[in-house]
């Protein structure tokens, strides 16, 4: 990258079930508080807040709504505002590469989900290839539960080691005070929750439905280094699309993780991730997700996802802590969850993340995904 | 590669139903919503400019300021503009496609909000611009909480 | 601007049909894809990086590149999709821009699609983004809220049916000469007057079709354009301004960011004189009746007198202003991509490349907007020199 881009503020709003609220006030608090923090408004000759971008789906929002109050309620009216249809984690990218192109120098950054109002597996189900897939009934569970199955019979992954995942995931989040889900929980317990789509259990899925907002402001290396005194720095970011049809690509590996892992660590200049990073922030909307993604992310060899759960060194004090936030599987929206490890890992670099700080943290990791199956990733890494 | 011969329709097509239900919440305009149970039209005023905005919105656009002060807009507006659809269109309530009778108009309210109605005249050639419109509302048990508990509007 | 300047290289678009039941979406995007590779003498291995847009709401797919990108071969590349509602085309273009100036890639390819025969009536049901408490309970298009734009309009400027009738004749001229465009009438004034009335003063004709159809970019930066094109067509700025809903057509009939777009992207650009220093344009009106007011906030005559520009005879191909050459959305208008499309004709004018609808003379400058929602634009403003 020609230059630096950095992370100025971040905010996240209680990831919790707000029925009663208009999802324009999720996104207006989330967009506030950033905006608070380092006193920006968006302003027309350049000296605040040049453009904004959001993710999400926009059937998720309801027909056509989602971009109605976008504008506005974060103050950009008049101004420069997007939308990236995926994962949140492709918004910072965007936001990050807008700022690299010189076409904004500061960008605000928001998503936000409100999974209460709607059947989040139909709409993922219209996500679906319409001829030969939706006609199955395939949607984002079932098709990460054939990819559950590959995986785990591939490298003989066993349920205890998943179940260990789900465990680590509930007892981190109760150092996070925005977590949705930090219930305690054994490995028994997690064997024994009802199958919700073969070889998955309802314990080791994302819990859902759970509302949410997510803010970032991002700003060029000049700015953001006046703008506050703890600048988080993005040195390295990539996203790369995978088949669509999950005949087409061997479930048990993930491909573009690995392209785009590599291209990210490339930029920032990573060789062995496992000791470079000192925290990482997966998007793992199931448990078999976390072990076969660290693969991917390079975090240990093809197959070695289990036993590297087993050692131990992704637990809070070991030598990679992965997602001491709890991650996706203590409950995050839809769509929000690339972002949250975004915010999550500025947190941690910043020292600010309280109870769940990993002492010392130079470099972080985040990761966000979209698609069936892990179909479309995105890496970006993180420098204080 | 199918040889030419052979049967290749490309005009094979099917359907895919499919309903989805949103449930939205609706947040800072549920005082709207109360409000119009009772018979009265309210909305959210800009602190800085003293403008009125229906549909209520939690921030001005212009200004970007929490709009927290409710005003009363009265039971009468002036008419901005009116049109009738002359084609069926899509009931954006239900999903079906519907004819409309009724030409919809533009009011600008005694509070000073503006907003959009059915109106009770359906001849759009006597409906000039400035003329002065009153709501007429459906009986208090049938209200819902929905724009369309004002029936229509009625020249004075 | 710190980044890279950045260029076109290729540009393809599908011929525009209402119906097109002999591909699939993902066939049609292909077909504007492999255009635009062929345009730009390159294949789909120099592709680095993808940006993907449709209207989603009005072709009953969530999220449809994850199938859309395999089938134009882009499996292994980055990218993402992009939606603005009417503006999709927009925005896709912009990002493609972004990406290309961010120095991150080499050559970025821009898709854009919408194959409205498949599930044009969800656009309807959907209320077409509108609020979904307010606004959801009239019903609310496009027709309808250019109907009241142009009721204020004709009010404010005087101008006549008749005059409405001759922007959409002047449209339907410009058509007929592009083999691109998907209606082609030989329509005359009294055609247009005696059609069917939609919603007063709107009628059949002024209302943009239906349409299936796709088309793309692709963006190099400046070192890697000199490399590989003969005829780069620079891209001078962008500038996507939205309002989202901010104001009602209730509000203000003439709520629109046309207006501030442009006058903040000629400052930038140091344009003082747009009539002249700008040769093409090709600017999104989703109604004929549009295209009046449009004239106005670009910057080619003061506001509500473009109808005397028509009455003079003033606007066409080979006339002295000519405004949307290619026939303009009231022709062509697969909604998400329509955008796409108006970028690619401005590119192809400036190239030179517009064959039976070029504009005469040297193009040095071309304008193209996107438009959307109530009064959602991006602004792109193509040069021919750097």
């Amino acid at each position: 990258m020609a230059q630096r881009v950095g992370i100025v503020a971040v905010a996240q709003t209680k990831f919790e079930e707000k029925p009663g609220l208009h999802i324009g006030e999720l996104l207006y608090q989330a967009s506030r508080d950033v905006m608070k923090q380092t006193g920006l408004e968006f302003k027309d000759d350049g000296t605040g807040i040049d453009s904004t971008i959001a993710s999400g789906y926009d059937l998720m929002s309801g027909p056509g709504g989602a971009y109605m109050f976008l504008g506005y309620i974060v103050g950009a009216w008049q101004r420069e505002d997007e939308r990236v249809i995926e994962d949140g984690s492709m918004a910072v990218y965007y936001g990050a590469a807008q700022i690299l192109s010189g076409h904004a120098d500061v960008a605000l950054v928001v998503g936000y989900s409100k999974e209460t109002q709607i059947d989040k597996n139909l709409i993922e189900c219209l996500s679906m290839d319409q001829v030969y897939q939706r006609r199955i009934g395939l949607d984002f569970v079932s098709s990460a539960a054939l990819q559950a199955m590959r995986y785990t019979t591939k490298y003989k992954i066993t349920p205890e080691q998943l179940a260990k995942v789900v465990v680590k995931s509930r007892k981190n989040a109760k150092n996070n005070p925005y977590a949705y889900c930090c219930d305690t929980i054994t490995v028994k317990d997690v064997l024994r929750s009802t199958m919700l789509c073969d070889p998955i259990r309802v314990q080791e899925a994302k819990p859902t439905p759970v509302d949410g907002a997510c803010a970032l402001i991002l700003a060029n290396e000049e700015k953001a280094k006046k703008l506050t005194k703890k600048p988080v720095w993005i040195t390295g970011m990539s996203s790369c699309y995978d088949h669509h049809e999950l005949g087409y690509r061997d479930l048990a590996n993930c491909d573009s993780l690995v392209t785009a892992a590599s291209k990210a660590y490339k930029m920032a200049g990573i060789t062995n991730p496992l000791k470079e990073f000192d925290v990482a922030e997966i998007s793992e909307h199931y448990a078999y997700q976390e072990p076969l993604w660290c693969e991917g992310l390079g975090l240990c060899g093809k197959g070695e996802g289990g036993k590297l759960t087993d050692s131990g060194k992704t637990e809070m004090g070991g030598e990679l802590p992965v997602n001491p936030s709890g991650g996706v599987l203590s409950g995050i929206p839809h769509c929000l969850a690339g972002m949250h490890s975004v915010v999550e890992c500025a947190l941690q670099l910043r020292g600010e993340a309280d109870k769940r700080q990993v002492k010392g943290a130079k470099k972080a990791l985040a990761h966000g995904v979209d698609g069936p199956a892990g179909q479309l990733h995105c890496v970006i890494t993180l420098e204080n | 590669m199918l040889k030419k011969e052979e049967p290749q329709d490309p005009a094979v097509a099917f359907r895919y139903p499919r309903v989805i239900t949103y449930k939205h919440s609706l947040g800072y305009q549920s005082k709207f919503a109360h409000a119009l149970k009772m018979g009265r039209i309210i909305a959210t005023k800009c602190p800085v400019d003293g403008r009125c905005t229906i549909p209520p919105r939690i921030v001005c656009p212009m200004h970007h300021v929490r709009q927290t002060e409710w005003v009363d807009q009265g039971q009468r507006g002036k008419l901005l503009s009116a049109f009738k659809i002359n084609f069926p269109m899509f009931d954006s309530r239900t999903g079906d496609l519907k004819s409309w009778e009724t030409p919809i108009v533009s009011i600008e309210l005694e509070g000073g909000a503006r907003m959009d109605g059915w109106c009770a005249e359906k001849d759009t050639e006597k409906l000039k611009s400035g003329m002065i419109l009153e709501a007429v509302w459906r009986p208090p048990e049938e209200r819902k909480g929905r724009v369309d508990d004002i029936l229509y509007w009625k020249p004075v | 601007m710190t980044g890279e300047r950045i260029a076109i290289v290729g540009v393809g678009q599908t011929v525009h049909k209402s119906k097109r039941t002999d591909v699939n979406t993902a066939e049609l995007c292909a077909e504007a894809v492999e255009a635009a590779l062929a345009d730009a003498q390159l294949t789909m291995k120099d592709i680095d990086c993808v940006i993907l847009g449709s209207f989603e709401p009005a072709d009953g797919y969530s999220g449809p590149d994850k199938w859309i990108v395999p089938e134009i071969g882009a499996v292994g590349k980055a990218g993402f999709e992009m939606q603005n509602v009417g503006t999709t085309g927009g925005v896709v273009c912009a990002t493609g821009f972004n990406m290309a100036a961010s120095g991150l890639f080499e050559n970025v390819l821009c898709v854009a699609w919408q194959k409205m025969d498949e599930a044009a009536g969800a656009f309807g049901r959907g209320g077409g983004g509108a609020n979904e408490y307010w606004t959801g309970q009239f019903p609310m298009s496009p027709i309808t809220n250019f109907a009241r734009r142009t009721y204020d309009y004709m009010t404010r400027s005087g101008c006549t049916e008749e005059h409405l009738a001759m922007v959409r004749v002047k449209q339907d001229q410009c058509a007929q000469r592009n083999k691109y465009a998907q209606l082609k009438l030989g329509l005359t004034v009294e055609k247009v007057m005696n059609d069917f009335l939609l919603a007063w003063p709107i009628r059949r004709l002024h209302m943009c079709p239906t349409t299936a159809g796709s088309a793309a970019i692709i963006v190099c930066p400046e070192q890697r354009a000199k490399k590989v094109s003969k005829k780069p067509v620079w891209v001078e700025d962008w500038f996507t301004c939205h309002q989202g809903g901010a104001l009602t057509m209730a509000e203000d009939p003439q709520a629109s960011t046309l207006g501030y777009a442009c006058k903040k992207i000629y400052k930038r650009c140091g344009i003082i004189n747009p009539k002249k220093e700008i040769q093409a344009w090709e600017v999104y009106e989703p109604a004929s009746t549009a295209e009046l007011r449009w004239m106005e906030e670009v910057g080619i005559c003061e506001d509500y007198t473009a109808w005397k520009l028509f009455e003079q005879g003033r606007v066409g191909t080979d006339k002295e202003i000519p405004f949307n050459p290619s026939g303009g959305v009231t022709a062509t208008n697969p909604i998400g991509c329509t955008p796409v499309v108006r970028v690619v004709e401005a590119a192809l004018q400036v190239r030179g490349d517009a064959e039976e609808h070029q504009v005469p003379g040297t193009i040095n400058r071309a304008l193209a907007t996107a438009y959307g929602g109530q009064g959602e634009n991006v602004v792109f403003l193509l040069k021919k020199t750097l």
